[in-house]
């Protein structure tokens, strides 16, 4: 009878607990104050993304890059990261994400293909475009039977586009005036030290006559 | 002679050097005083979505005992109230952009020997209110592998509602099949 009892308790228990489980869902969301950021070519720069959870149920998020940005990612915060229940929009927890812009404009080089070189800019703006997706991560899998069916995945996202700005500068000669300069001065000490060690050589000499 | 050398690299140093400071205008200071007035608006958008806890869950079409089965329905299809779908997604009133949907699946329904029910045979419907029709069959959409959007302009403390079916032909090799079903919500507008 006992045990009747317990057992009665425990299916109970159980049933209770399936009734409440599903109930249970978590929720994500994202806030941004920026769709595009110009960069200039070659350069690095941070952006920071918010994550927030107004829902009642805390959730795990992963930040993902679409394709066409992710060649363009340095470093990122810690890729999984946990979001408190009821985290409003106000609370949204900052997520930073760093970028290296790639050399996109040709440059006209005199010398080597790399010196000597001057950019004049005649070409259109190139973009990036993409978009950061924050995914949120289920805790457990679906329950499956029978002929089984789909799990679901949830994800919210906001538009980025990355503008590559072309720097424009006329070519720099400082190389050239450097290696003259440098060339100027060798000679310049080569000559002193020639000079004095003549002198030296001939006051030697006169000493020798004088003896 | 020797001395006339001397005096031209030094010449020839002096011009180099401030060549080079020339070049790289450390000679060039210029001041500017102006009266301008700043203005300044910074446009901040946020959103957030919670799947209903059906959803959540996963979407299941149980044991097909007899083959070959048509729009075989979802578990929650009509499990809401007054026959109303559970599978929906909410958008949060702590948002301030409407939002879009977007479905994809990741793969075909495939088993865990690698049987696969064509892709095509999983289809949905959505619509921004359920009713025991809606959201409704005869607007069933094919589930595709690449993001497609299914319900615009979903404004804050509101839901986008899910119906899914699938067909099962005869030869279908029995089994488990599985596949994961990926939601996107985006500000309105915004493409997949």
């Amino acid at each position: 009878m006992i045990g009747d009892k317990k057992t009665r308790g425990m299916f109970v228990f159980i049933i209770a607990l399936m009734l409440v489980l599903p109930m249970v869902s978590a929720g994500v969301g994202i806030s941004w104050d920026k769709e595009s950021t110009l960069v200039p070519e070659g350069t690095k720069t941070c952006l920071t993304y918010k994550v927030y959870n107004p829902w009642p149920t805390e959730s795990y998020v992963q930040i993902k890059l679409s394709d066409g940005l992710t060649s363009l990612l340095v470093s990122a915060e810690a890729e999984t990261k946990l979001i408190p229940a009821e985290t409003s929009s106000e609370e949204a927890m900052p997520i930073t994400f760093c970028f290296k812009t790639p050399t996109v404009y040709e440059k006209d080089c005199a010398l080597f293909g790399s010196l000597l070189c001057k950019q004049d800019c005649l070409e259109e703006m190139i973009n990036f475009p993409g978009e950061v997706e924050v995914i949120e991560l289920s805790e457990e899998e679906a329950q499956r039977g029978g002929s089984g069916g789909s799990t679901t995945q949830m994800s919210v996202s906001a538009p980025l586009n990355i503008k590559v700005q072309c720097v424009a500068h006329k070519r720099n000669y400082s190389l050239v005036y450097v290696l003259i300069a440098a060339i100027a001065g060798i000679l310049l000490l080569v000559n002193i030290l020639k000079r004095r060690k003549f002198k030296e050589k001939a006051s030697k000499r006169k000493i020798k006559k004088r003896r | 002679m020797e001395k006339k050398f001397n005096l031209f690299m030094v010449i020839v140093l002096f011009f180099s050097i401030s060549l080079i400071f020339l070049e790289n205008g450390f000679f060039i200071h210029g001041f500017a005083i102006e009266g301008d007035i700043q203005s300044n608006v910074t446009i901040s958008k946020f959103l957030s979505i919670e799947f209903s806890p059906e959803l959540s869950n996963g979407i299941l079409f149980g044991d097909v005992l007899f083959l070959p089965s048509i729009n075989t329905n979802a578990s929650e299809n009509y499990g809401g109230t007054l026959d109303s779908t559970n599978y929906y997604i909410q958008v949060s009133a702590d948002g301030n952009v409407p939002v879009d949907f977007c479905i994809r699946a990741n793969s075909p329904l495939t088993s865990q020997y690698l049987d696969v029910l064509g892709i095509d045979n999983e289809t949905y419907s959505c619509s921004n209110e359920s009713t025991l029709s809606n959201p409704f069959l005869s607007n069933e959409t094919v589930l595709t592998l690449n993001l497609v959007k299914c319900g615009e302009s979903i404004f804050p403390s509101s839901s986008n509602y899910y119906r899914f079916w699938l067909d099962i032909p005869a030869a279908q090799p029995s089994g488990d099949y599985n596949n994961t079903l990926s939601f996107k919500g985006l500000s309105s507008g915004t493409s997949c």
